[in-house]
């Protein structure tokens, strides 16, 4: 018995340690490996390179791969990439792209207004989201002068054109598999290998705008952000992207490591639905219920600081006029009292709601949970709510019902959390939320929201070229939405990346593709 | 007799088989009020035009009448085409093929892990029974099933990733020294509940009439074991161990995801995501499929194993 026993024993111990060893001795992919191999932990939804598939464009920019012909600085605005500038005719109809004499594909071929226009016209043949975007009439190259003719004025075009979407790849190419190895782009790096859960770059000998600082790059996809920190401390990884809130304090020690965090480009907002019959019509109960959220405990405390404290539609990572907006729902529970009693809701029976005509005064608020804050944001709104005397229903729903229950209107109080600017400009989105529908002509807006001087400022806009008129008018439009009392404005996640003081140049935009730049280089270099 | 058994069981799978993928493609259309939408954002919240939410209905078949779409995937999959994945761009077969090797491996090598654990384990606890490393084993199994996989994942990187450095953290890559954490997440569950039940098949063997009469004669605990004990405890044991093997096969979501483990678990938790319904039916029936013949094999195998149930089939038959 002893005897078997111990050989069970024994023959566990011999496979563990020899575990262990195989582990010790085999590519672990530690801090010493070659200095020339830059490796990241990101996550990744993108099966494919094919750039006009579903949104895996992103990856291919944010891989390194690929550039177009306008990119978004700090602030959100359109500046030079492929196209070394840019002008709109006097019919505001025609747009000139001056295209950089330097830029060159990977495959050494160099990018001409031909080959540039070649790409945009394969874009729109392929994917149906181009349209989404603007529409041309006319396409025409000349030399290193790229003319694009709209039908109507398109004052966003050089922002639309930096959409991943529209990177710029060689069409000539044709023998090459899109899916697995990605198009010949004009990026810092080119694919080795790609599958989903990992990606091998290696440097473009032909890269046009300077030196590619690493050899290789790996890029392994690891979703589970505890295992992403994970593998930034163990040096698995020397930079990642988004790590969770509850992770940063593991990389505060700046010796070792550096986080560039910033607001993102998106909103956590709950729209108010003002439709008749809907108790948050009355503009002194919306006022009341907006006063009444402590929105900075919120972000501050219940959230650990992972977003700036909401006040406007467009969050301060844009430069629309953040600081000089004023809430005039600022929070003051007392005011949002004060604010239902002149409305006539007072607590008549002593149950902590306030009631008029003998109804209580109750909201729905829909929500979903698929991203963890909506709940906690609901839920601290139902509480601080209660406070002042306002009974909040939470309903808790599929994302893609709430988006129908918002199409419908079928809401008190309906919360998203969305990109606001994906093509540079808040405009698409101010629209779609707040500008009248007038019998199914802004479907978007489900919250009978309308005002006039709103409206007009949006039709201004979309005429208006001049950036700092266009930015004015929507600082404008904000201001009105504010007044109203037409959105309860939550916060603005923050986004970060972490890297490891062995590199520099990892820094994190607003926009959310920039990941993989020829910036990123070894400190020493 | 014994082709007879094989296509009772085939009949039984196909029935299932179908009753399954009827239930899936309700439910994946009943939750989609618009499903399209999802389809075309993933999981971004992007201001998405009608035009295009209209347009992927169309290029789905999503705008048809329920029965028809049924019946269209039906019939497609029959002749093995289960649909197109709209999250990959690609065939759903594609897809999941190219996630298969993984999900084998994973479970060949956390099956392997497991039994190598809980045997020992569960026949040392069983001879020793009601004493120390009784209780020992026992209250070490019960840990590891109360324990979330996903707990035990994160300690074991953790641990032998992080502090020991004895293994990668990240097993985006399918290699063996990438398999060994996950497998071994998955291994500490599964040998707590196998080892219990090595245990007590084992001592129930232990208080028959055979073993006394053995031990009576002299033989020696290891051959009483391995020639009298082990064969006879193998029956229960091995219905459990089949039950594992199908779940594994079925892939392992949890652990997938926090090792960035590239298999079917992963890919089953991404379609949902994504609402990718054709994916999901495909991984769904995939995994009913490898449960059903496993549980046949079982099944054929009982007969094999103990010849008195081969006997009771031909006295009934």
């Amino acid at each position: 018995m002893k005897k078997w026993m111990k050989t069970c024993i024994s023959a566990l111990l011999i496979g563990t340690a020899s575990l262990a060893l195989y582990g010790c001795g085999s590519d672990s992919q530690k801090s010493g490996a070659a200095p020339e191999t830059l490796r990241i932990g990101v996550t990744n939804f993108a099966d494919s390179l094919e750039p006009t598939d579903n949104y895996f464009a992103w990856v291919v920019m944010r891989y390194g791969l690929g550039e177009c012909l306008v990119k978004f600085d700090q602030e959100m605005n359109p500046v030079p990439w492929l196209a070394s500038s840019w002008s709109i005719g006097k019919d505001q109809l025609t747009w000139t792209f001056q295209i950089n004499d330097r830029a060159v594909f990977s495959n050494g071929n160099k990018v001409t207004a031909d080959a540039v226009k070649s790409s945009i016209e394969r874009v729109f043949e392929k994917s149906d989201r181009a349209r989404t975007f603007f529409d041309y009439t006319e396409m025409k190259a000349d030399g290193q002068t790229l003319i694009i003719k709209t039908d109507k004025p398109v004052p966003g075009l050089p922002g639309m054109l930096a959409d991943p979407l529209f990177i710029i790849i060689d069409t000539t190419v044709t023998d090459r598999d899109y899916q697995s190895m990605g198009p010949i782009c004009t990026g810092p790096y080119m694919v080795k290998s790609f599958s989903k859960a990992k990606a091998e770059m290696e440097a473009n000998p032909n890269y046009w705008d300077g030196t590619v600082p690493f050899k290789k790059v790996e890029i392994p996809s690891i979703d589970d952000p505890n295992t992403r920190a994970m593998a930034l401390q163990s040096g698995e990884v020397d930079m990642a992207v988004n790590i969770s809130p509850g992770d940063l304090k593991l990389f505060t020690d700046s010796s070792r490591y550096r986080i560039s965090e910033i607001a993102s480009l998106r909103t956590v907002l709950a729209r108010i639905n003002m439709s008749p019959g809907h108790p948050l019509q009355d503009p002194k109960v919306r006022a009341a219920l907006i006063s009444s959220t402590d929105r900075k405990t919120y972000c501050e405390n219940l959230l650990q600081n992972t977003f700036i404290t909401g006040k406007a539609p467009v969050p301060p990572s844009l430069n629309y006029g953040f600081d000089q907006l004023t809430d005039p729902n600022n929070y003051n529970p007392d005011r949002a009292r004060q604010l239902l009693s002149e409305a006539g809701w007072i607590d008549t029976d002593g149950d902590g709601y306030v009631d008029k005509d003998g109804k209580p005064l109750e909201v729905n608020f829909v929500y979903y949970s698929s991203r963890a804050e909506l709940p906690l944001f609901a839920e601290a709104t139902q509480a601080d709510a209660k406070k002042a005397g306002i009974k909040v229903n939470l309903k808790n729903v599929d994302y893609n019902i709430l988006d129908s229950m918002a199409k419908k209107g079928d809401y008190d109080l309906c919360i998203s959390n969305i990109i606001t600017a994906n093509t540079g400009d808040p405009a698409v989105y101010l629209n779609w939320y707040w500008k009248t529908n007038s019998s199914g002509s802004n479907p978007q807006n489900g919250s009978g929201f309308s005002s006039t001087a709103f409206d007009t400022l949006s039709d201004r806009l979309s005429q208006e070229f001049d950036p700092a008129l266009r930015r004015q008018y929507m600082i404008d439009m904000q201001q009105i939405i504010l007044n109203e009392g037409a959105g309860l404005f939550f916060g603005y996640p923050k986004t970060n990346m972490v890297s490891s003081t062995s590199i520099t140049g990892a820094e994190i935009l607003p926009a959310d593709y920039y990941w993989l730049t020829k910036d990123i280089r070894p400190a020493k270099s | 007799m014994w082709i007879q058994s094989l296509f009772s069981y085939f009949k039984q799978a196909v029935f299932t088989l179908l009753g399954i993928s009827f239930i899936m493609f309700s439910l994946t259309m009943l939750s989609t009020d618009d499903l399209a939408k999802q389809l075309i954002t993933g999981s971004e919240d992007i201001i998405v035009s009608q035009e295009q939410i209209d347009a992927v209905k169309k290029e789905l078949g999503l705008d048809r009448p329920f029965l028809v779409q049924y019946g269209s995937w039906l019939f497609h999959a029959v002749q093995g085409d289960f649909g197109f994945s709209y999250m990959a761009k690609k065939p759903v077969i594609d897809k999941i093929l190219e996630c298969l090797p993984a999900t084998l491996f994973l479970s060949a090598v956390s099956l392997s892990m497991m039994l190598v654990i809980a045997v020992p384990l569960g026949i040392l606890s069983a001879f020793k029974s009601n004493r120390f490393y009784d209780y020992l084993i026992r209250s070490i199994s019960f840990l590891g099933i109360s324990i979330p996989g996903f707990w035990v994942g994160l300690m074991l990187l953790w641990f032998f990733g992080l502090r020991l450095g004895w293994f990668p953290v990240v097993s985006s890559t399918v290699r063996l020294d990438t398999v060994i954490l996950p497998a071994l997440t998955l291994a500490v569950n599964m040998s707590a509940k196998y080892t219990r039940q090595v245990r007590s098949a084992v001592l129930e063997e232990l208080g028959q009439d055979y073993v006394i009469g053995a031990k009576a004669r002299g033989m020696s605990n290891f051959y009483i074991l391995w020639k009298e004990v082990l064969p006879n405890a193998l029956l229960p044991l091995l219905t459990i161990f089949a039950l594992s093997a199908g779940s594994l096969l079925g892939g392992a979501a949890v652990a997938e995801i926090v090792f960035g483990w590239p298999g079917l678990g992963k890919l089953a938790v991404n379609a949902i995501e994504y609402r990718d319904f054709q994916l999901l039916q495909g991984v769904v029936i995939w995994i009913a499929s490898i449960y059903m013949l496993i549980n046949i094999c079982v099944d054929l195998s009982y007969s094999h194993l103990d010849p008195r149930l081969k006997k009771k089939e031909h006295s009934h038959g």
